[in-house]
């Protein structure tokens, strides 16, 4: 464990500590600015990842329709409906792990930064002591440096914010960052899963600032600005943007039509494979058969079921309607 | 398994991965981020008795004869601040770091809380505290230091203090731009202290006007030495500077390879000073020169001690050195297996040191013989 730990110092912790000092000499030795340039900084340099993230989140919020209608669909042939939404996500290129694998990457730089943050605001004589073997005595001048400037406009970034305002700032950027990520969705179950999110990390990160050193509050406010610009970049507003009722309501007519339309169709297919009806035009040319039946090969189907008729091979496009 | 079932998996395990890091967060925060104070005061001994900061937020009296415990007065506690968990100090004790100050009938120590409480010899309670209410806005950390009637000290706010040592009320009050750590001393009536904002004062001692002011590159925590006229001091930019105690002036100036937080000593000419990198320079005192540099292997925030002519050091390894006065060289007389990082104190050939679990250890020091005082 204490291998781990001094690996951990080596390669992670004391490069962050040593670049937060150097760099406050290039910001008039404020703590506070230091803090929100390398937040900056670091998404900066996480950004691809974070754009992957986002991506991907964003191809899993508008496939939920679809997916959620599959499920319905083949409730009672669960091997269908994995196939059917495995093709979905192939087909729209999406990894269902794609939104954690590149959180997860950002994780430890995070927590680094966090406390990188802790260790260098050293309130008590004993963290003062300790900030000392983290110094690289290659850089004199980060010996001089601290104590860096706790007083960053009206907090002392040692200390919690007395104000409660850097809190609350961090309880409101969160919410707005958590509100993009969501997209409207008529299913309940969804709905509320959505709602839970939206209101818990925020409440929870609010309470989490009212504990602990406003230097880390005031990177957590960085830190989830940077994420909304992010987001808007990538995925635009997301749930943030207000639609007007009448379009919601004709978009969600639109999707429950289509819906139904697939409903139909994929009914016809699960109940009987007997006749293909094309519900396009029929196509000039085609022979359909002696039986009189219009009909299309869909390809895959099923002509060996009892009542099946005989068709003509070929074609394409056909929903099944049944005879009769 | 079905693809929903893997899904709703998938987010649960999300929501819980978060509620874990975040558990975590909180976890690491308070272990390793603001560190509850504990404190590491060191003994003042005077006339066979010895008094001494506790952890349990006491101030201790112990005979060194025998090393029994004479009585303990505790110093109050600090409230809870507003807030929740990690940033809230101990609810309980006062964390007391520097070393008690002695005058002729009252035993004076400072609190972390910002209170300074006077005790009679025979008495548990303080006889009084300052401020008579509440506390100073600041935290204590340096030591106190008695002269001229006074208790002399500086808080983290940033201000010197002058109380009168008898009664407690203010005589005066000097304000820096940065936090002060370092203990007063007095030479004369002249008062020198170092601050946060990087500079050593040299202040009145009576009327609390400043004489001189020296501005280094790095914040001062260490206590100035006065020796010969000249005052020693370290500085956080790792340099140990000689100065002119009448103006000010530099001498000479030395660097080390870190932090210079630890005291330093003069004995026969020389002046030792111990860095946080673990290395004991011995130079000149009156050129600087460096006579001997020992590397120790481990920092050494203690103040050293003169024990007859040697010095004694501990390292915060809780290894206990002898560094002989015609070598130099350093001798290894125990170890504690305990950290060090309180100052240490000696009388009578014997070193006192409190180490960080809050034992007092007793070491001879030439044999290196070891014995423990109960202070709990």
């Amino acid at each position: 464990m204490e291998v781990i730990g001094q690996m951990w110092d080596l390669i992670i912790l004391d490069p962050m500590i040593n670049v937060l000092i150097m760099l406050s000499t290039y910001l008039a030795s404020s703590f506070g600015l230091t803090i929100i340039v390398l937040t900056v900084a670091i998404r900066g340099v996480m950004y691809p990842l974070t754009q992957k993230q986002l991506q991907a989140s964003k191809k899993m919020q508008d496939l939920q329709a679809e997916v959620a209608e599959v499920r319905k669909k083949y409730a009672k042939d669960r091997q269908k409906a994995a196939r059917e939404q495995m093709r979905l996500y192939k087909e729209s290129g999406m990894n269902p792990a794609g939104c954690l694998l590149p959180m997860l990457i950002q994780f430890p730089v995070w927590i680094a930064l966090y406390q990188s943050i802790i260790k260098v605001l050293a309130v008590v004589p004993e963290d003062f002591l300790n900030l000392s073997q983290h110094l690289y005595s290659a850089w004199p001048s980060v010996f001089s440096l601290v104590p860096l400037e706790s007083n960053f406009l009206w907090l002392d970034l040692a200390m919690p914010d007395k104000f409660m305002i850097l809190p609350i700032m961090v309880g409101a950027s969160m919410w707005v960052q958590q509100k993009m990520m969501t997209s409207p969705t008529a299913d309940p179950k969804q709905q509320a899963q959505s709602q839970m999110m939206l209101w818990m990390m925020p409440m929870m990160f609010v309470f989490l600032s009212l504990s602990f050193p406003s230097g880390l509050a005031l990177y957590w406010v960085a830190s989830n600005i940077i994420s909304v610009v992010m987001q808007y970049f990538v995925t635009g507003w997301g749930g943030l943007k207000v639609v007007p009722a009448g379009k919601q309501a004709a978009s969600d007519r639109k999707t429950k039509g289509h819906s139904s339309r697939q409903k139909t169709s994929l009914e016809a297919s699960d109940i009987s494979a007997d006749i293909v009806v094309s519900d396009t035009a029929p196509k000039e040319g085609v022979d359909y058969g002696e039986s009189g039946d219009k009909s299309q090969d869909r390809g895959g189907s099923d002509t060996t079921r009892p009542g099946a008729t005989g068709r003509k091979p070929g074609g394409s496009g056909g929903q099944r309607r049944k005879r009769g | 398994m079905g693809i929903r079932r893997s899904r709703k998996l998938l987010v649960r395990g999300a929501l819980l991965l978060v509620v874990l890091i975040l558990l975590g967060l909180v976890v690491v925060g308070c272990v390793e981020g603001t560190t509850v104070p504990k404190g590491w005061s060191g003994g003042t001994i005077v006339d066979g008795t010895l008094f001494i900061g506790s952890m349990e937020g006491k101030l201790v009296t112990i005979s060194t004869v025998d090393g029994s415990r004479l009585r303990a007065g505790a110093l109050g506690y600090t409230a809870p601040a507003a807030g929740f968990g990690c940033s809230a100090p101990a609810p309980k004790t006062v964390a007391i770091y520097g070393s008690p100050a002695v005058s002729d009938d009252l035993v004076y120590v400072g609190g972390y809380n910002g209170i300074v409480s006077a005790f009679a010899f025979d008495r548990d309670e303080p006889r009084w505290v300052y401020p008579r209410q509440g506390s100073i806005s600041g935290n204590i950390v340096g030591g106190l230091t008695v002269a001229q009637g006074k208790v002399y000290f500086g808080s983290s706010e940033g201000k010197v203090y002058a109380l009168d040592a008898a009664e407690g009320y203010k005589q005066w009050e000097f304000e820096t731009t940065g936090k002060i750590w370092s203990t007063p001393a007095v030479d004369g009536n002249t008062l020198f202290i170092g601050s946060f904002d990087k500079k050593l004062y040299a202040i009145d001692a009576s009327t609390g006007k400043e004489k001189w002011h020296f501005a280094t590159e790095g914040a001062i925590v260490s206590a100035p030495v006065i020796y010969n006229n000249t005052v020693y001091v370290g500085s956080f930019d790792r340099y140990l500077y000689a100065l002119d105690a009448n103006d000010g002036s530099l001498k000479w100036k030395f660097q080390a390879e870190n932090w210079l937080w630890a005291k330093p000593v003069v004995s026969n000419g020389a002046v030792y000073a111990a860095s946080l990198g673990g290395k004991v320079y011995a130079l000149n005192a009156e050129s600087g020169d460096k006579l001997v540099e020992v590397d120790l292997g481990s920092p050494v925030s203690s103040n050293p001690v003169l024990a007859g002519n040697s010095v004694i050091l501990a390292t915060e390894d809780g290894v206990v050195y002898n560094l002989a006065p015609d070598s130099n060289q350093p001798r290894r007389l125990v170890s504690l297996a305990e950290k060090v990082y309180a100052p240490l104190s000696a009388s009578q050939g014997m070193v006192y040191i409190h180490s960080a679990l809050d034992k007092l250890y007793v070491v001879d020091a030439q044999s290196g013989a070891k014995r423990e005082f109960n202070i709990k």
